[in-house]
């Protein structure tokens, strides 16, 4: 073992500008890898997280809205059918509306306001602060702390003479990638109501559901859209799933990091290979010498392996630095798990194709040294 | 020239492997470049796609919709007055409203597009029949998305679960936030619009946004500011932009762009260093031939030819079969997965795979014109 570590370490000091150019190649494949699986999940996070990471059992949409949150409403009447519904144990209205908000006087920026009482079942959990209680308390997701919504800033709705405090921070609960602000139910019916004066009423965007320990959710959700036809109630993290867009996005990030994992096995396979070929004179000087065919192999492998364990420690220095240095509308983090998968896949192909390309290694004959040219 | 095209002739004959393994690296990085681009494109323009199927300059907002065509509630009286404005040659009206398409017991989310014919707001490429027409009622036009899922030229739908029309027309794709349109006069997005938001009433009075078109020879930059000016006198306050301002203030467009176009541009540059390591290895792995080829007589110009000739033949093999990848993907791909290849993303991605091959081949040109013959004895001298 002793030979096999000096001759891999030897090679990977002999040809640095090579083993920096081949772990540097193989460091930014990997780190694009798993950056694209990260940051995919945090904007499909950061666009459905409001219903995906949502408490409630059930919610109960308009069945024409075809789980577009933004074309539902639903009757303020079929509450109380909805109530009397047997397995549900608590139904509560939520309300969300597109605003422009300026945070602490700040720029203008599209909101996402929610109307969901603090003890309703889908009430997003306060991790910092208290729920928003009163009128003008305001709770807010923390991912957005970056633009200056934490506890004690002022948000004004630039529609109307409308202020709100923010008494308390959520996480992960944000809707449609823009500062999502969740207050009472009857503010937000009020300020719906100021922003289109010609309406006679202001219908609630779905129901939040809580069911009794024993009912089935499957069984419910069937006799909700029986009591009301017009209704559609599902899990919220099925709806999240079903959001316009979700789905495009989530593929594409899908599509783009499957197509960037082939990328790394294909270029992680070739270099081994080139390798082998472009060293089969030094291997034959090395035979000629007296190592044998499974020492040499033993030390191509241990390359390979070195070579992969620089690109990965590469590809966590590159992610840390872009983690570091990125906007916060990009939310790279680095994933020690994500970083092993796509290492040990990177390996993986790297120890397949070297094992090809070294059945010449084996065929050498030692001979070949005095034969080929320099 | 002929000695170089000679060289890598007779080398692609005897052993091809050895310029066939390199590109087929380069194929993989290709398609992965060709894929990403393709995807950020494609998620582009399944956002805006209702705002590109329009010919305008400019795109007349409310003040209060901060630029979203969702949002946008203009009063007619503005869009009327836009009109009279100096510069300004014809102004539509176009308003966007989520709904449903039932069709043949199927339900599927579409965008319903309320739109004045014969004016700047109507599609301009139509594929099949045609685009209804002010005041028809009950007709409606569909795009490429939607026609798709298996709706043709004749058939009925029915709109937000209540109104049925008939499809007299298909335009092409001009998919709105990855829903397709469904495209009506307007007094139908009214009356359907009325039904999906009773908050809003019904409001024939007011339209989502203007789509104007300016004279010959005036400057969209330029007329802006006197529409604005204009609709201030009656107290009508709006916000006029440029067509391609409307396009990035679409929801969701600018994070596309932001997030996805970065790492695309991220993949990018590693394919671009791969694309220059993989030329400068080629150099190292034919160095003994090249000095065997400079003691028999070539000089360093032949080399230096064979070199970029090598190149440009695996860069050509890579970027076609990366393309027929890609394009082999994205046939294969289900259709929910946005991911639809134009050949100018294509040639683009082909271009900037070149270039990087070019700065590796560069970098190799120094190290083959310091070839020295006798490295082809087997010790340097």
């Amino acid at each position: 073992m002793g030979a096999v570590r000096t001759l891999a370490v030897g090679q990977l000091r002999r040809a640095p500008m090579r083993t920096a150019a081949v772990a540097g190649v193989l460091g930014a494949l990997i780190s694009l890898v798993v950056v694209f699986g990260v940051v995919g999940d945090a904007q499909i996070r950061g666009l459905s997280g409001a219903l995906a990471a949502n408490d409630a059992d059930l919610w109960v949409l308009a069945s024409g809205a075809q789980g577009a949150l933004s074309a539902s409403r639903v009757e303020p009447a079929l509450l109380g059918t909805v109530s009397a519904v047997e397995g549900v144990a608590r139904v509560a209205p939520i309300g969300e509306v597109s605003v422009g908000v300026r945070i602490e006087g700040g720029a203008l920026v599209d909101a996402s306001l929610w109307g969901i009482d603090p003890g309703s079942p889908a009430a997003p959990p306060v991790i910092d602060g208290s729920p928003a209680s009163d009128q003008d308390q305001a709770v807010v997701d923390g991912a957005d702390a970056y633009l200056g919504a934490v506890p004690g800033a002022r948000l004004e709705l630039v529609a109307l003479p409308a202020t709100l405090h923010i008494v308390g921070l959520t996480e992960g609960r944000r809707f449609a990638s823009i500062p999502t602000i969740t207050i009472p139910y009857t503010r937000w019916v009020e300020i719906v109501d100021a922003l289109n004066p010609d309406s006679d009423e202001v219908f609630p965007t779905a129901f939040a559901v809580e069911l009794e320990p024993a009912a089935d959710p499957n069984e419910v959700a069937a006799t909700i859209s029986v009591a009301a036809p017009t209704l559609v109630a599902a899990p919220p993290g099925a709806l999240a799933a079903e959001l316009p867009g979700i789905d495009g996005l989530r593929s594409s990030f899908g599509t783009a990091a499957l197509v960037a994992l082939v990328a790394v096995a294909a270029v992680s396979a070739s270099f081994p290979r080139l390798q082998v070929e472009q060293e089969l004179r030094v291997s034959a000087s090395i035979r000629a010498i007296g190592a044998s065919p499974r020492v040499l192999a033993r030390a191509h492998q241990l390359r390979v392996a070195l070579l992969v364990l620089l690109g990965a420690i590469l590809a966590a220095v590159l992610i840390g630095l872009a983690e570091l240095l990125s906007p916060p509308r990009i939310p790279i983090t680095l994933e020690v798990r994500a970083l092993l998968t796509v290492t040990l896949a990177t390996w993986a192909a790297a120890a397949l194709a070297a094992r090809r390309g070294l059945k010449a290694l084996r065929a050498l004959d030692p001979a070949d040294i005095l034969r080929a040219p320099a | 020239m002929r000695l170089s095209t000679h060289i890598v002739w007779l080398e692609l004959r005897r052993s091809p492997s050895r310029l066939v393994r390199p590109a087929v690296t380069l194929t993989v990085l290709a398609a992965l470049a060709m894929v990403l681009a393709s995807l950020v494109d494609t998620l582009d323009r399944r956002s805006t796609g209702v705002l590109r199927a329009v010919e305008a300059d400019l795109v007349v907002f409310n003040v209060e919709a901060r630029q979203q065509v969702l949002r946008s509630r203009v009063p007619r009286p503005a869009t009327i007055g836009v009109g009279f404005v100096d510069g300004v040659h014809e102004v539509g009206v176009l308003s966007v409203v989520p709904t449903t398409v039932t069709h043949q017991g199927d339900q599927l989310r579409a965008t319903l597009v309320g739109f004045n014919a014969r004016t700047p707001a109507e599609p301009v490429r139509v594929l099949e029949g045609r685009v209804p027409t002010d005041g028809e009622p009950n007709i409606a036009a569909i795009d490429a998305a939607l026609q798709r899922t298996g709706i043709e030229v004749g058939d009925r739908i029915i709109l937000g679960g209540s109104l049925e029309v008939e499809v007299v027309g298909v335009i092409a794709e001009a998919m709105f936030l990855q829903q397709p349109t469904v495209w009506v006069p307007p007094e139908v997005w009214a009356r359907t619009g009325a039904r999906a938001f009773p908050e809003r009433g019904y409001a024939e009075t007011i339209v989502g946004i203007g789509l104007v078109e300016v004279q010959v020879g005036r400057e969209p930059a330029e007329v802006a500011p006197d529409i604005v000016t204009e609709l201030a006198e009656e107290d009508l306050d709006v916000e006029v932009v440029a067509l391609r301002d409307a396009l990035a203030a679409v929801p969701g467009v600018s994070a596309i762009r932001v997030t996805f176009g970065g790492l695309v541009a991220l993949a990018l540059g590693v394919v671009v260093l791969v694309s220059a390591g993989l030329a400068l290895l080629q150099v190292d792995q034919d160095r003994v031939r090249n000095a065997e080829l400079r003691a028999i007589g070539a000089g360093p110009g032949v080399l230096a030819t064979t070199l970029l000739l090598r190149l440009a033949v695996t860069w050509a093999l890579a970027s076609a079969a990366g393309a027929v990848l890609a394009a082999a993907l994205a046939a294969a791909v289900p259709p929910a997965v946005p991911l639809a290849v134009r050949p100018a993303t294509l040639a683009t991605i082909a271009a900037v795979l070149g270039m990087a091959v070019g700065v590796g081949g560069a970098a190799g040109l120094r190290r083959v014109s310091s070839i020295d013959p006798a490295e082809a004895l087997g010790e340097p001298w």
